[in-house]
């Protein structure tokens, strides 16, 4: 299954190189947003909110084929 | 002049621009040990010298800029420096911290701070070339953009540090910053107003003394050491120093946390076009830095699309300045804001006040508050960048419509009447920053019982305490854990008012104060990115200064100033009755991920009664003498004891 993810502020880490704030490729097997966090490399934790196709979505949503998911971390005021 | 103590000098300029007088004062080194400096030791000052009852553009207001014993020093994050006075924009206190360099030069140059009060009969400059200070004459800059006359003051003066009140200022904008070296601001408060009226339009200083004595270089060093090894692969910072502020745009929307529409709305549809990521692309976004920090997370930009052209003279737009020029006037093209913030920058008005008046006039005029002979002809509508810039010209110089948009949406309101009140978003007549409170219920606390009007400066948000924290995890700094050293450590909901919530609002309140008595930037340390910790930062105090302290004392410290704050406020009119929200934060969100979701009144006005119990205030929210003396500022009671 082919999805595009966003990442923003300290998830922009996990991007792929050539790609900065952005992962895109096959996932191995059906995900739901909570699998795809920890497929990525990181928690639950980090993550403040989700979307995916621009709809804020609990973890616990389905991906799909062809699907942009959008990852956000907890941001403070400065 | 030798340094007299480690860390600080114990002078002070004083100029008093009505007799062109200018003297230096020795300060009783225990004023830094009680206060540290920054806004504590300001706040000393403004509450003994101004009068009670007087207009901020009195020639008795005090304007104060002062350092810390930290500034100057060979370590990221020292970098900054505070403006106070009585603020034209309050009535209360303005109580500002800016970046850059200046604050560095002024120690290099032998002073800890400047006092000025009294009001010079024509424009001038004030020169601080070490013990060489002039008043010189600036007739010939009046009404030049702050472009102009940096330019101008550099072919003069090529190694000078420029602080200067714009255009905005001299014309007496209630909202007019003051800008350092054109990229950093003492950005709200009114205080490039304060300049204005006392025909003072720059302070130039160069110092020829470039090492801060300090107590322990070679502990600093040893800090110095970790956090310039660590910075550069701790992802927060490294992000931050990639794209500055303007990194939070896109997950703050997503978060419903974006203000858009004058506060309407939670989420902006074009977020992603006005996000940092954005205008690194379309603008070439290149970094900066303040006087020795690494983190460099700065701005400049440049770029040209349509009629909007930017350079990097001015740098480039932060966070804030994107919401309010951007999504909270719904402008979704990056180089249109990058232009407004621009323009906002070489006239010398605050973005974010600027904006947020702007966005009011707008919704007025949609509601049909405010008419075309209102705004003496001028259409306005949301997204219409063109009319923008026209009117922060008229804003600047007070022309048409712009005289009463320079009175800030609260005065503006105030004068207008006929409903228009409703739409003004503002606390104690301050416009709120780029962050939504009805989604974090510890930063609508911290809007409303701010000493200053809205501001979000006054404690770490809500979002970043909702988890337990995870140690084992090399890349988590959403920690609690990293508070823990001052007893945090429970895990609370974004919108809760509770006790406990309040607990942690004072706490962190009190950390985010000795960050401005210290004049050192939350960017480098806990809560706002897991870096230096709060031992470390302590540590950093004991090494510059030498003085035996402590973690204790640097929370004392924090709520110090909070305290000295209110006094200020309290002598010049404020009670309980003014810490509160406008209308529109206690009513459901329009539109975005929070839709619905409001702050509960009730809850909100529960919690400041329990803040000013944990604080030891009256019901008033006044200081009592109790905790006066407790803070080692006895003498305030008799600021405020008769009130």
């Amino acid at each position: 299954m082919h999805v595009k993810v966003k990442l923003y502020g300290t998830l922009r880490r996990l991007s792929q190189k050539e790609k900065p704030g952005i992962w895109e490729g096959e996932i191995p097997f059906e995900m739901t947003a909570m699998d795809l966090i920890y497929f990525l490399g990181t928690t639950e934790k980090e993550i403040a909110n989700a979307s995916i196709n621009h709809i804020v979505c609990p973890l616990s949503q389905s991906l799909h084929e062809g699907d942009e998911i959008v990852l956000v971390p907890n941001i403070g005021g400065g | 002049m030798e340094q007299k103590y480690d860390g600080f000098h114990g002078r002070i300029l004083r100029v008093d621009l009505s007799i062109q007088k200018v003297s230096v004062e020795e300060v009783d080194p225990r004023l830094f040990r009680i206060y540290f400096g920054g806004g504590a030791l300001a706040m000393h000052y403004l509450l003994k010298e101004i009068p009670k009852g007087i207009d901020a553009f009195d020639p008795e207001n005090r304007l104060v800029f002062m350092t810390s014993p930290l500034t100057g020093a060979k370590m990221s994050g020292q970098g900054r420096h505070t403006a106070a006075a009585l603020s034209p924009l309050t009535g209360g206190l303005a109580d500002s911290q800016c970046g850059g360099w200046w604050g560095a030069e002024l120690k290099f140059a032998g002073y800890d701070g400047i006092i000025i009060h009294g009001k010079s009969k024509h424009l001038v400059n004030i020169l601080i070339q070490d013990d060489k200070v002039k008043i010189l004459d600036a007739e010939p800059l009046r009404g030049k953009t702050t472009g102009e006359v940096q330019e101008f003051l550099k072919e003069a003066y090529p190694s000078v540090r420029i602080l200067q009140a714009g255009p905005a200022g001299e014309n007496l904008v209630r909202y007019a910053c003051v800008s350092a070296d054109l990229k950093n601001f003492h950005g709200r408060g009114g205080l490039g107003a304060v300049m204005g009226s006392k025909n003072l339009r720059a302070i130039m200083v160069q110092g020829s003394n470039r090492e801060i004595k300090i107590a322990n270089p070679q502990g600093l060093k040893e800090i110095r050491d970790w956090f310039n090894k660590n910075l550069k692969t701790h992802p927060a910072i490294s992000v931050h120093h990639e794209l500055g502020t303007s990194k939070g745009i896109v997950p703050v929307s997503v978060s419903g946390l974006l203000p858009t529409y004058n506060f309407q709305d939670g989420s902006f549809k074009y977020a992603e076009e006005i996000s940092g990521e954005t205008m690194k692309k379309v603008l070439n976004g290149k970094t900066e830095t303040c006087y020795a920090c690494g983190v460099s997370c700065k701005r400049s930009v440049e770029g040209e699309k349509g009629k909007f052209k930017v350079t990097r003279q001015y740098g480039g737009p932060e966070y804030e300045s994107i919401g309010l020029l951007g999504s909270n006037l719904g402008v979704n093209e990056i180089t249109a804001v990058a232009a407004l913030n621009e323009r906002c920058n070489a006239l010398g008005l605050d973005t974010i006040s600027t904006g947020a008046t702007i966005s009011w006039a707008i919704e007025c005029f949609e509601r049909e508050l405010l008419t075309e002979e209102d705004t003496e002809g001028v259409k306005l509508k949301w997204n219409d960048p063109e009319t923008y810039m026209e009117l922060l010209n008229d804003i600047a110089y007070r022309n048409g419509f712009g005289e009463l948009l320079s009175q800030g949406s609260n005065g503006a309101s105030q004068m207008t009447r006929r409903g228009t009140e409703k739409y003004a978003i503002h606390v104690k007549g301050q416009e709120p920053p780029n962050h939504e409170p009805r989604g974090k219920w510890g930063v609508a606390l911290g809007y409303a019982v701010s000493n200053t009007g809205a501001d979000h400066l006054q404690s770490a948000h809500d979002p970043w305490f909702t988890q337990l924290g995870d140690f084992s995890k090399e890349c988590n700094w959403i920690d609690l854990e990293d508070l823990s050293p001052v007893g945090i450590i429970d895990p609370l909901p974004a919108e809760d008012i509770s006790g406990a919530k309040v607990r942690l609002f004072v706490y962190l309140q009190q950390i985010w104060g000795f960050h401005d008595v210290l004049d050192w930037c939350i960017f480098t340390s806990v809560p706002e990115f897991r870096a230096l910790s709060l031992y470390q930062l302590t540590d950093i105090v004991k090494h510059v200064t030498g003085w035996r302290t402590s973690l204790f004392e640097l929370m004392k410290s924090g709520e110090r100033w909070a305290t000295l704050g209110r006094a200020f406020n309290y002598k010049h009119g404020f009670t309980s009755k003014d810490d509160t929200l406008p209308d529109r934060f206690f009513e459901p969100m329009r539109e975005g991920t929070l839709k619905g979701h409001y702050v509960d009144r009730e809850k909100l006005e529960e919690g400041i009664k329990m803040y000013y119990e944990m604080m030891g205030w009256n019901e008033q929210g006044k200081p009592t003498r109790g905790k006066l003396e407790e803070l080692n500022i006895g003498w305030v009671w008799e600021e405020i004891k008769e009130l």
